[in-house]
């Protein structure tokens, strides 16, 4: 079995450009002994000589892929495992099949046992029915303090269409997030990322009066829908929950909560931003069988994501989706990777696109984005300066993109159709990814 | 009649100034969400609730109805591409150059992809489209690198040209070089543009640059005057001698100095006669050994002939100010002048100057910097002498500059030996002259050059030579950016050991073999064929 990354696949595992650039440095055959992959190919494993007196043991479990090294390196996955894999990539032949080594071997079955440990945990009904009391009763109190944020939350809104949205404009920075610490406070964290957002609406220079009356709508409308929860289909309950930022629980999903799907996976878009101090990491997964999947991966400081997703590879995975209307978000319960699978996917036309947005919007009308795969469409600069994306029934749609994107996009296609992957947010689509002729190509977004 | 206003745009206005200030009116519109936005409003509830409502309503239906935009054009599709695709390896190594190398020196990063450049080319390949806009941002200001970007981009480059303006602004234009276009940069360009525009006009229509300048010369910063008087000196004709013969009546002394410069590399101009009238009345021949007079002042005609108070290239503690006005005089001077006036050649010549104990230092300097301007026998004659300090002087090193880089080459060669063969390894100074010349050779330097030095540095990193020199430090980044790419097959001998205790020579070399392997790569990466090694540099 062989995996196909490409050598920039791998350096976007890379946690720092520092880490990138030394990991480059790194890859060339005079700095390593010892390489050697399972015949299984799934491991690969070298020595590089560092500046202590014995060389690092560095091993790679190309199934995930996960890192191990014996480097004192903070950083995740290390020059070295970075090194190891861009070796890998560029002079595959110098891993040569042995026996695994029980360094490597070690690793490899402790990886196993700690997914097994996971499951481990074993109570009596006695136990389990007190746990679920408790867990009901912290549920009711939360429900209830959100109720009280979101009544004072409603008031604020009063007031505001009372003195009138053009009275905010000039108000500090403080004046939005005081509010937002309120609803944190209330543990309403997706209320409070909304209210937060309007602050950054309004320090824009033009056009921010729709975008806030965008803003605050969405806020009313899930403020609305939730005094309104014990009336709603279990969806449309999980939906507004999930808005205002009560987490789903994931064993539970993984234990048979959630709806699961077994695929062929292309992650077709991901991206990185920061949240709180939080790094987050946005895979958009597209499966054989046409359905969409968002996975989060959250990490913290230099510390690596607790998901690792290549963009632009195939997983052959089992996803567990989020309890909702839209089955959006999902956890991975099992992957593998799909070697050397050429990313193609059927995507749609413009309008199709626009069509299956507004039944989306129907279920869940707060929807922030959404993906949208689209097929045989051109990138196009007008006169005024925007980028557009036509498909062959010379229908656009405005493309939310750097001129240096746009240009890419425009060279990649060559004037002719291509495939293209982003997020639409209702106004303009962020493009992630193209596809050309069995070619995946990740587009460059600047971070949240 | 008044026209009647958009309902979802009153509700909009009603927002933003508040419904204190404008209460909300009943909305009467058509259709679903017309009839949608007039229920909510019927509603028993303050006006404010109803108002968020109406535009929640407003908010969704916007979203849900967005239509897509309609075109007519017709996209003109980028012809087929003929060459084959660059190999992963070696576009990997250009993305690294242009984006991790991003903070390295820009002469580095220059070098490196301008070779990638020509690597890709000779390779006959190209760039993969997706890249292409990426370099073309890269290289728009390099009017140098157009053609060869032009060529690794493939179709692609005259069709995103086609659709590009800024880019076709700066690549076209400048492919065919138009007189009046050059003239206007002249004249109205930044300072960085006007000289490149003058060297351009100077090389293509010498005379009307000449014309060019002399029109607004009187008008120009005394910084100005230099930098285009050195420009006009690159390539000198007799015919710019009354203009630079007028110059030399300029109040600045930086503007004489190079206009006397210029003169004095003008074969028989009038300055060189002057200066060898001079020189003639301050040199003389006596018992094989030259004699020198020094000038008592420094008169109002020696002033106005670019000789100034003080020379820095002959800045020395042990010579005085007379001494220094003499050196500039004989620098114009060139030396086969004395030579036929005593009768010797180079060789002996030199011999007569250095004879003369007390003059044996002004005289070399001066000879030195004659040379490099004249070239000639004095220059053998000078390298010859294995007593002589070339690289203690700003006149010497600016000899070494001068050389052929043949000559340069076999110089080092020459003396490497010597500095090899250092009988003790705790006294580094005798190497560190070395690198003094190496600083000099600032051409791409041979393969056996490079053989020879990365020899010389492998043996001294080998026998953990206490100290490198901060020559060497400085400037181990360019050494490698100089060497040819065979340095790539022996860097890994270089012992860079990590217990060392100077982590300036463990970085420095670190430096020059990471360069150099980058380079190294970069050339494996498009296998190419040995005919390319020869011709590499």
């Amino acid at each position: 079995m062989t995996f196909e990354f490409t050598a920039e696949q791998v350096l976007e595992l890379a946690p720092d450009s520092a880490a990138a650039k030394a990991g480059r440095d790194l890859s060339t055959p005079g700095k390593w002994k010892n390489l050697g992959k399972s015949a299984d190919g799934l491991a690969i494993w070298g020595q590089c000589q560092g500046s202590g007196s014995s060389p690092y043991q560095t091993r790679a479990d190309l199934n995930g892929p996960a890192f191990k090294c014996s480097c004192p390196s903070r950083k995740f996955p290390c020059k070295h495992s970075l090194a190891l894999m861009m070796l890998y990539v560029a002079q595959g032949e110098l891993f040569g099949q042995a026996e695994i080594p029980s360094w490597v071997a070690d690793w490899l079955a402790t990886r196993g046992s700690k997914a097994k440990r996971k499951d481990d945990v074993e109570r009596t009904p006695e136990q389990l029915e007190e746990l679920l009391q408790s867990k009901d009763k912290r549920k009711q109190d939360r429900l209830s303090k959100i109720q009280a944020g979101i009544e004072e939350l409603e008031l604020f809104v009063i007031d505001l269409m009372r003195q009138g949205i053009g009275s905010v404009k000039k108000q500090p920075f403080a004046f939005w997030k005081n509010r937002a610490a309120r609803l944190v406070d209330a543990q309403a964290p997706g209320l409070a990322r909304l209210v937060s957002e309007c602050a950054e609406i309004c320090a824009r220079t033009s056009d921010w009066e729709n975008a806030l009356i965008d803003k605050l709508s969405t806020i009313n409308l899930i403020c609305r829908t939730f005094l309104k929860i014990d009336q709603l289909s279990p969806e449309l309950k999980a939906d507004v929950l999930t808005a205002i930022g009560i987490n789903q629980s994931q064993e539970e999903l993984l234990a048979g909560a959630g709806h699961s799907v077994d695929d062929f996976w292309l992650v077709v878009g991901q991206y990185n931003y920061t949240q709180d101090r939080l790094r987050v990491q946005k895979s958009w997964l597209w499966g054989k069988k046409g359905q969409s999947a968002l996975v989060l991966s959250f990490a913290h400081g230099n510390a690596p994501f607790d998901v690792m997703l290549i963009a632009g590879i195939f997983y052959q995975a089992e996803l567990v989706f989020y309890q909702g209307s839209l089955k959006q978000r999902a956890l991975i319960k099992t992957k593998n990777s799909e070697p050397a699978m050429a990313p193609y996917l059927e995507g749609s036309s413009v309008s199709l696109a626009l069509n299956s947005y507004a039944e989306a919007l129907a279920k869940t009308p707060w929807l922030d984005t959404m993906p949208l795969l689209l097929q045989k469409v051109i990138p196009h600069k007008t006169k005024d300066g925007k980028w557009w994306l036509i498909d062959q029934e010379k229908a656009g749609l405005p493309l939310f993109a750097r001129d240096e994107v746009g240009w890419q996009l425009t060279s990649y296609s060559g004037g002719e159709p291509l495939s293209l992957f982003g997020e639409w947010d209702g106004t303009t689509l962020k493009p992630l990814s193209a596809f050309k002729n069995g070619n995946y190509l990740k587009l460059q977004t600047v971070e949240v | 009649m008044r026209q009647a206003k958009n309902p979802f745009h009153e509700l909009t206005e009603t927002a933003i100034l508040g419904t204190d200030r404008k209460p909300l009116s009943a909305i009467l519109s058509g259709g679903d969400l017309g009839c949608t936005i007039a229920a909510l409003g019927e509603r028993e509830l303050p006006q404010e609730r109803l108002l968020i409502d109406q535009l929640t309503a407003i908010s969704i239906a916007k979203k849900a109805g967005v239509m897509p935009g309609s075109f007519t054009c017709e996209l003109r599709a980028c012809p087929p591409e003929t060459r084959q695709k660059v190999s992963e390896r070696s576009l990997s190594l250009l993305i690294q150059v242009l984006t991790l190398e991003a903070k390295s020196s820009e002469l580095k990063h220059f070098k490196i992809i301008s070779e990638w450049l020509a690597l890709c080319e000779h390779a006959q390949q190209r760039m993969p489209e997706e890249f292409v806009p990426r370099l073309l941002d890269w290289g728009k200001s390099l009017t140098e690198m157009h053609q060869l970007i032009g060529l690794c981009c493939g179709q692609h480059f005259d069709w995103l040209l086609s659709l590009n303006e800024e880019w076709r602004a700066n690549y076209t234009s400048k492919q065919s070089i138009d007189k009046q276009v050059l003239i206007q940069t002249f004249e109205t360009g930044e300072q960085r543009e006007r000289l490149q525009a003058f060297a351009s006009m100077r090389t293509l229509w010498p005379e009307e640059a000449l014309t060019l300048l002399s029109n607004s010369f009187e008008k120009e910063s005394f910084e100005n005057k230099a930098a285009f008087l050195k420009v006009l000196s690159k390539k000198l004709q007799f015919s710019d001698e009354p203009f630079l013969e007028d110059t030399l009546k300029d109040r600045r002394k930086e503007v004489r100095a190079q206009a006397a410069t210029a003169l004095g590399l003008i074969p028989g101009s009038r300055l060189q006669q002057r200066m060898i009238a001079r020189a003639d009345l301050y040199l003389s021949l006596e018992n094989n050994k030259i004699a020198v007079q020094l000038p008592e002042e420094l008169d109002d005609s020696m002033l106005r002939d670019g000789i100034v108070d003080s020379s820095p290239m002959y800045l020395d503690s042990r010579i005085g100010a007379k001494a220094n006005w003499l050196c500039q005089i004989l620098s114009l001077v060139p030396p086969s002048h004395f030579e036929q006036k005593f009768g010797l050649n180079a060789s002996e010549l030199l011999e007569a100057a250095l004879a003369n104990s007390e003059w044996s230092l002004v005289l070399s300097l001066a000879f030195m910097a004659a040379a490099a301007k004249f070239g000639g026998e004095m220059q053998q004659a000078l390298l010859q002498r294995e007593d002589l300090n070339i690289t203690d002087s700003q006149a010497g090193l600016t000899l070494l500059k001068a050389l052929p880089q043949e000559t340069l080459e076999n110089l080092i060669l020459r003396k490497l030996p010597s500095w090899s063969q250092a009988r003790d390894n705790t006294k580094a100074a005798p190497r560190l002259d070395l690198w003094y010349y190496l600083e000099q050779v600032d051409f791409n330097w041979s393969e056996r050059f490079t053989r020879e030095i990365i020899k010389f540095i492998i043996k001294e990193s080998r026998e953990k030579v206490p100290v490198f020199g901060h020559t060497f430090y400085s400037n181990a980044s360019n050494f490698a950016l100089r060497m040819h790419i065979v340095a790539g097959e022996l860097t890994d001998q270089i012992n860079i050991d990590a217990d060392t205790a100077d982590i300036y020579r463990r970085n420095a070399l670190e430096r020059m073999t990471d360069t150099v392997k980058l380079r190294y790569d970069i050339f494996q990466s498009f296998n190419n064929t040995a005919d390319y090694t020869a011709n590499a540099n």
